[in-house]
């Protein structure tokens, strides 16, 4: 078969004249300024083919390996002093990072943990933590709260919602069962009556017969025993009837009807322990459950996740006040934990001028959930490294380092002590490399970290909190004043 | 596990998708059509050898021995089969000696080992260190059928420049089709003249492979199934289910989009490279899928392995089952050293096994359409998610993480899944087009082309402005170029 030099001609012809008007089209964009965002090619940016040339290689994979740690990291970038350089654990590519806080401000919390550490009898240390997705699913909480409690013993899983949507927390290893029709509402996307969205941001309710069970973590093989079931509840006009029933113990049968709205607590001790809780709905009208708090017979220590995806200061101060002060007085807790940051850099009062309006709306809530524990210490945590893709590049979120100092500025302020998880990913350009990690440690859609990455943040926090109490225990040696049984580890 | 961690290498260059490709192949389609004849496919193994180097010029001297033993062999196999001989499988087996070594000796030795019992950390069997060459299955397969086509009594061709070209030629080098001799050697062996339509064609088939490799395949990878597989456990069944969905659009957006690319380039350059998929995911059985899917990888199996095994004239109809198995099982480990993908390829047999018993036990012909539409529709669906559903296996790096998958999916709670309108809107249109007849295709086709090349040019730069605006923008790999 042979095609006549004429069509071939024609088509050389109509290849020649596409490839012109494509340079005019590549030309076009070079220089009119309103089609900058569809450069091929960009000032800086590698000059296509000839970079293979002007490059060297990159790294082989034996290069990686045989790296003792990535580029960039060592102390001088972190800032920390060398003798915290020192304690501090090294894992890679996490920079070890301390917690920063003025003296005496963890005080608190600190000496929870130590009559915790020594024995002191169903001493529950509580820790509540307050955030976004990036504490959610529990990756960062379960790992410090596993740490934690490997050394302070294991107080159990704390404050559970009884329904939630998996799509916005989630607690995984603990029984959560409900049954029947319990719909949920939480503080991101609103829609609660008087706006009482429980401890956790999150609220369930019936109006009908429905059950729910809750239990606490599986301990080789068997559910832990809880001796403190703590049922967090609210009062309404033609409220119905609610059971509770600790394993196969004989029911406490109430009703929840009240002439007005307000919130209560039941409190169920079984004196030997009971693996379940079944709450059981009658079918005489609604019924409203904020959740319940598990814990053990102690001492031990909860780290209690309250978080919800989405969540931000506008959802937290979406919460009835009166409401939230009440459900954080009843847990006493001896930490107060707050983490959000990621949802708000869109925000026009962070956007705008020094952001300065934005720190006061983040103080404003800070104020909201210690009303509840004046008492507690308070640690705020800054947002992680988030990323955008900028010609096919994947940067740093630019405001991301104001972010940090605003909420490191309210933290001193509101006398918090501030960790700095921005920091311990490595800042500015960190998204990309925990990106490109294998196994990756950020999440395809640059914004959240994987399973891994949360473990390594939760490992970070562990370390400094675990650092900063080591500190503390080893001046309270030093002035004697340690409890007895005591000894510095 | 996380003390593991390692950056991955930077990914490999003259990507299809590309700004480097953009230059390189207009610059090597210039050179190719003003140079004189004669030095043209000096010109096409040179710009195929630049593109090879590109990618990995560690392994340029792995390509160059595969293309020089392919050529000595296949002379060395024509003068046996005159003279008689016998053993020329051996040249066969020499050839597959580097693909067993950098793809699949790691595994066999772990496989080894474990099956001897010995714990984590002991190991005896010495390990490579190397990565895998890109496009090394493909052009190993190549090289093979060729030498099985002289072995059968093709004459093998003398030229080894024209026989490196064969091989090396840069659209279908690292990630196919896979072509036979009697498909290119015989375009490389006359001048070449550009037939009318051949270069609308060509652009044509260009836009369509960066349409749905930037837009459709990148967007759902890292919007939807990155992130579902990275953690099952973090996303409700019905986020798993969507992105199940996703994941078999986008292999087959992101590998019919290479190839279309690879055929419009060849196209450029006046040469026709076989199709490799005939709208896969419209199959009524599992046989049909392998008629639909990576069609040259399919009839390349059929023909050496299949038919090689005796294929169905064989004396008792368990030998028959047996070949098939055997088959699927070759296309299974083809993708990867893995057990996932030995799973993969025996269910697939089986798949094709129990096709094949029912259509004997109810005496229907191989390739006859389904009776009406209800007995269409009920195939067409279940084949569809026994692919959707094996794609677990083809996806997750290990029978670990294919489990969670699996494990999520069965959680069975209800939550609408949380992906962007983009990635819904894709995901609809991407199986929209799948599902587009050919005479609707066809007629898109001749439109464009009709366009002249003003029209080609304003089209692909409006694409190319849709890439830039919903792409990913990231150069990410093709899936294929990995097997």
């Amino acid at each position: 078969m042979s095609t006549p030099p004429m069509s071939h001609r024609r088509e050389l012809q109509d290849l020649g004249v596409f490839l012109l008007f494509v340079a005019a089209f590549l030309l076009e964009a070079l220089v009119v300024p309103d089609l900058n965002a569809y450069k091929p090619w960009v000032d800086g940016e590698p000059v296509p083919l000839l970079h293979f040339v002007e490059e060297a290689p990159g790294p082989s994979v034996a290069d990686i390996n045989s790296e003792a740690s990535p580029p960039g990291w060592d102390q001088e970038d972190t800032g920390l002093a060398a003798d915290s350089w020192e304690r501090l654990p090294h894992r890679p590519p996490a920079h070890p990072t301390s917690l920063e806080f003025e003296e005496g401000l963890m005080d608190g919390f600190f000496q929870g943990l130590l009559e915790a550490e020594v024995g002191q009898p169903n001493r529950i240390v509580r820790v509540l933590h307050w955030g976004d997705s990036t504490i959610a699913a529990d990756g960062v909480t379960g790992t410090v709260r596993s740490r934690l409690q490997d050394v302070f013993g294991d107080g159990g899983p704390g404050f559970l919602p009884i329904k939630v949507d998996p799509r916005w927390v989630v607690r995984p290893g603990i029984a959560r069962w409900p049954k029947g029709d319990w719909g949920s509402k939480n503080i991101t996307q609103g829609g609660a009556s008087f706006r009482r969205y429980g401890l956790s941001g999150i609220v369930a309710k019936v109006d009908g017969r429905a059950k729910a069970t809750l239990g606490g973590m599986k301990v080789e093989g068997q559910r832990q025993l809880t001796h403190r079931f703590d049922v967090h509840y609210q009062r309404q006009p033609r409220g119905g009837t609610l059971s509770l029933s600790a394993d196969r113990a004989e029911p406490l049968r109430f009703s929840t009807s009240s002439s007005e709205v307000g919130d209560a607590f039941v409190t169920i001790e079984p004196a030997e322990g009971a693996a379940y809780l079944r709450l059981y709905t009658g079918s005489d009208g609604p019924v409203t459950v904020y959740g319940v708090s598990i814990e053990t017979q102690g001492p031990g220590l909860t780290w209690e996740t309250l978080a919800v995806a989405g969540s931000s200061v506008a959802s937290m101060r979406r919460q009835n006040l009166t409401h939230l002060v009440g459900q954080v007085e009843r847990r006493v807790p001896d930490l107060l934990v707050y983490q959000t940051g990621g949802n708000e850099m869109e925000y026009d009062s962070f956007v705008e001028a020094d952001g300065e309006a934005f720190m006061w709306e983040y103080l404003e809530v800070l104020d909201r959930i210690r009303a509840g524990a004046p008492e507690a210490s308070c640690l705020l945590i800054g947002p992680i490294d988030q990323a955008i893709r900028v010609r096919g590049q994947i940067v740093s979120k630019p405001l991301l380092s104001k972010m940090v100092e605003l909420q490191r500025k309210a933290a001193q302020q509101a006398g918090c002590a501030f960790w700095d998880p921005w920091s311990v990913m490595g800042g500015d350009g960190s998204y990309a490399r925990w990106l490109n990690m294998d196994p990756p440690l950020a999440w395809t859609d640059l914004m959240h970290l994987s399973k891994e990455g949360r473990a390594l943040v939760g490992e970070s926090l562990a370390d400094a909190i675990l650092d900063a109490y080591d500190q503390w225990k080893s001046v309270q040696v030093a002035l004697d004043t340690a409890p007895p049984g005591f000894t510095a580890r | 596990m996380l003390a593991e961690a390692k950056s991955r290498v930077r990914p490999p260059p003259v990507l299809f998708h590309s700004l480097d490709y953009l230059v390189f192949l207009p610059l090597t389609l210039g050179a190719y059509w003003l140079v004189p004849e004669r030095v043209r496919l000096r010109v096409l193994a040179l710009g195929s050898l630049v593109f090879y180097a590109s990618w990995s010029i560690g392994y340029l001297p792995l390509l160059l021995g595969v293309v020089l033993v392919a050529w000595a062999g296949g002379l060395w196999i024509e003068h046996a089969n005159r003279g008689g001989l016998r053993g020329q499988g051996w040249v066969v087996a020499l050839l597959f000696l580097p693909l067993l070594l950098f793809k699949y000796w790691n595994w066999v030795a772990d496989s080894a080992e474990h099956l001897m019992g010995f714990g984590e950390g002991i190991s005896w069997i010495p390990r490579s260190s190397l990565g895998l060459p890109v496009g090394i299955s493909f052009f190993t397969f190549q090289a093979a059928a060729y030498l099985m086509d002289v072995r059968k009594g093709a004459g093998a061709e003398r030229n080894p420049l024209r026989f490196g070209t064969f091989i090396a030629f840069f659209p279908q080098l690292v990630a196919g089709p896979i072509v036979r001799m009697g498909q290119l050697l015989p375009q490389l062996s006359k001048p070449q003249l550009l037939a009318r339509g051949d270069v609308g064609e060509g652009l044509y088939r260009i836009g369509t492979g960066m349409f749905k490799k930037v837009v459709i395949a990148d967007t759902l990878r890292l919007g939807v199934v990155g992130p579902v597989f990275q953690e099952p456990s973090a996303f409700t069944s019905p986020e798993v289910l969507v992105a199940l969905y996703a994941y078999t659009l986008q292999v087959y957006c992101d590998f019919s989009g290479y190839t279309d690319i690879a055929i419009g380039s060849a196209r450029l350059f006046g040469i026709h490279l076989p199709e490799n998929f005939r709208r896969p995911y419209a199959a009524t059985s599992v046989s049909d899928f392998w008629r639909r899917w990576h069609i040259t990888l399919s009839n390349w199996v059929r023909d050496y392995v299949y038919f090689g095994l005796g294929g169905a004239r064989v004396s008792s109809e368990w030998k028959v089952y047996r070949n098939l198995m055997l088959t699927l099982l070759v296309i299974g480990v083809w993708h990867g050293a893995s057990w996932n993908f030995v799973v993969y390829g025996l269910l697939h047999g089986v798949a094709v096994c129990l096709n094949r018993w029912l259509r004997k036990k109810h005496g229907r012909p191989t390739g006859k359409q389904p009776p009406g539409v209800w007995a269409w529709f009920w195939r067409f669906a279940l084949t569809f998610h026994f692919v959707v559903f094996a794609r677990i296996l083809f996806r997750a790096p290990d029978f670990g993480m294919a489990l969670e998958v699996v494990e999520s999916l069965l959680r069975a709670e209800w939550a609408w899944p949380r992906f962007s309108l983009v990635c819904w809107g894709l995901l609809f249109l991407g199986y929209a087009l799948h599902g587009v007849g050919d005479s609707v295709e066809r007629k898109v086709r001749s439109a464009f082309v009709r366009g002249g090349p003003a029209f080609w040019a304003l089209g692909l730069g409006l694409l190319a402005a849709l890439c830039m605006k919903i792409g990913a923008g990231e150069s990410v790999a093709f899936v294929y170029y990995r097997f």
